[in-house]
């Protein structure tokens, strides 16, 4: 049963390793070019150590641009390389059976529907979650010096969806979407819309809460403190959630009532004394929260993609 | 199910949205039978494969084969079942689809020997692309593959469609020799009563959803007489016993069952085909499954 899988989904397979294949090898070469320009320049230090002062004289801003139109793209087709191997996988998977009407041969032999079912999912899904963790592996190597030329941290929007175990939840819900849709529509390319929809509009809702799974931590500064900045900047490698000012009774005043007192640009050191505000408070997600975060968005997908994978076999069981 | 019985639908109706596909069908084949299943389009037939082969449910009645019911636990074990369309994986080769039938039968009996010398007998090269086959070689591996799973049933839904008359005859000799030699029953479908006229035992006729006719091919033409006589005949069988009159110009024909020949009417037995077409001509409809069996 395992081979006949593998020989149905091989065009899809081999295809999905030609992509993956493909994008570990740009990556590498990437790091490898980056790497020997920066020794070439004498600035290796500017791409391993984020407490280097790679700031002074141009080498490091040549570095910078030279490299300005790869991480940008690179970056991007990350973000959407792991949903389109899930759908690659799992389109072909049961629409093209109901398409050619094989599923009338494979469902009539001394096969049960939930074995064929769950061994064409296994055989497919389990070598393109591999995969998709060893690019993302790959990928958080190759791309470890980029992020500290271009002062990226891992908690970021973006650098957090590219790395961790979220690629591999992000390839295993398309996955899932694709294969239920697949059994539900029987149609290749009614089951690729439906999938680029519905990962689009799930991913998006499921990306857009979260850094709030998780109650961010909160710095608090006095106001006779030095300025930080208005942007509630907590500092590299945290990602700010929300800042504002506290009265003496450490509630927190509501900015609209606070710029309507203070518009800009009075001088707030000024202003903010006047309505009760003694200090400012800023909330953040820590770097600690990575992988709890990942783990939590992670684990939300993979529900999600059970609960998908659940309703396409709920379907099979009554109709074929 | 009755000793002897292999495939038995008990008030067995399919309904599909608002339409009836099957409906009240009630119908027993005998083990051992080369059976034929007949009807017009939308009869029903595909339907029936479909329901005694596992792929649907039935929405009333209870579907038995070989003592299980398809619609529970799938494919019976010792049942086979080719599409109409004969469904194989037409990016495998040949001898990749062997293995494919090998595979999805590992927990079943399959021959694979014999699978093989069937596929040589058709003159199909194991190395040949499914999909690159003739309508002819195609039907060929599709029926070695449901004769490889060594089965007491062989359920063929219209396997001769889209063939040549060569291909045709070639299938059919295949299936009968086959069949023969195995003790296999058969029950396959056709609109084209000349290929089963020499070939089958058992006749089901299907129409509008409904179980016509069912019983021994022999047994029902005895109990029928295809009549012919003038159309001003006065000489009248009785209602329920005429299946199908027309009058053409001064003359009168007549499928009658079950009863005497009137005065001035020339009576034969009705070939297959009359029978068929008789049944198939009827109207209004009865409700009575017509069993003669």
């Amino acid at each position: 049963m395992t081979w006949l899988v593998w020989r149905r989904q091989r065009a899809a397979l081999l295809l999905c390793a030609a992509l993956l294949g493909g994008t570990a090898l740009v990556l590498v070469a990437a790091r490898l070019l980056l790497t020997g320009a920066a020794a070439e320049l004498g600035v290796t230090a500017c791409l391993t150590d984020r407490a280097v002062d790679c700031t002074d004289g141009g080498r490091r801003y040549e570095l910078y641009q030279s490299f300005r139109g790869f991480q940008g793209p690179a970056r991007a087709w990350l973000w959407v390389l792991a949903p389109i191997v899930g759908m690659i996988a799992g389109a072909g998977l049961f629409a093209r059976e109901f398409e050619q009407r094989t599923q009338v041969f494979a469902l009539t032999q001394a096969t049960s529907r939930t074995r064929w079912w769950a061994t064409g999912i296994a055989v497919t899904l389990v070598p393109v979650l591999v995969a998709v963790a060893g690019l993302t592996l790959v990928a958080s190597w190759a791309l470890a010096p980029f992020a500290v030329l271009y002062e990226h941290y891992r908690i970021e929007p973006v650098d957090f969806d590219l790395s961790g175990v979220l690629p591999v939840g992000s390839a295993l819900l398309a996955f899932a979407i694709a294969a239920a849709a697949g059994l539900l529509l029987r149609n290749s390319l009614a089951t690729i819309v439906v999938t680029v929809l519905g990962w689009t509009l799930i991913f998006f809702v499921v990306l857009y809460d979260r850094y709030d799974y998780l109650p961010a931590e909160t710095t608090t500064t006095p106001l006779t403190d030095t300025w930080r900045g208005w942007d509630g900047d907590t500092g590299p490698g945290t990602l700010p959630r929300d800042f504002g000012f506290l009265d003496a009774a450490g509630n927190r005043i509501d900015l609209t009532t606070f710029y309507r007192h203070c518009p800009v640009p009075t001088d707030m050191r000024v202003c903010a004394p006047t309505i009760g505000a003694v200090s400012v408070y800023r909330d953040y997600q820590p770097d600690s929260n990575y992988w709890p975060l990942q783990g939590i968005t992670t684990a939300i997908m993979i529900v999600l993609s059970a609960l998908t994978l659940a309703a396409g076999k709920l379907r099979l069981r009554r109709v074929v | 199910m009755g000793e002897g019985v292999v495939l038995r639908f008990d008030g067995v109706g399919k309904r599909f949205r608002r339409r009836w596909a099957l409906r009240d069908c009630a119908l027993e084949l005998p083990r051992g039978r080369i059976a034929a299943l007949v009807g017009p389009n939308g009869a029903g037939k595909t339907t029936a494969f479909m329901l005694a082969s596992g792929l649907m449910r039935p929405t009333s009645g209870r579907v038995d084969v070989l003592g299980v019911d398809p619609g529970r636990s799938g494919m019976a074990a010792g049942a086979s079942f080719v599409a109409q369309d004969k469904p194989l994986y037409r990016a495998l080769r040949v001898d990749e689809m062997l293995r494919a039938g090998a595979v999805l039968n590992a927990r079943g009996r399959w021959d694979t020997p014999y699978v093989l010398r069937l596929v040589d007998e058709a003159g199909v090269g194991l190395g040949e692309r499914v999909g690159e086959l003739s309508p002819g070689q195609r039907a060929r591996v599709a029926l070695a593959l449901a004769l490889g799973r060594r089965p007491d049933l062989l359920l063929l839904d219209e396997p001769l469609a889209e063939l040549d008359p060569l291909a045709r005859k070639q299938v059919m000799a295949t299936l009968l020799a086959e069949a023969a030699e195995t003790g296999t029953t058969v029950l396959l479908s056709s609109h084209v009563i000349a290929d089963l006229e020499d070939s089958c035992d058992y006749l089901v006729l299907l129409r509008d959803g409904r179980v016509r006719l069912c019983g021994e091919v022999e047994e029902l033409l005895a109990a029928h007489r295809h009549l012919t006589g003038p159309a001003d005949s006065a000489a009248d069988p009785g209602a329920g016993h005429v299946v199908h009159r027309s009058t053409v110009g001064r003359q009168t024909t007549a499928l009658i069952r079950d009863t005497e020949v009137p005065p001035g009417f020339r009576a034969v037995t009705p070939t297959l085909d009359d029978l068929v077409l008789g049944y198939l001509q009827q109207e209004p409809a009865p409700t009575s499954t017509g069993s003669a069996a």
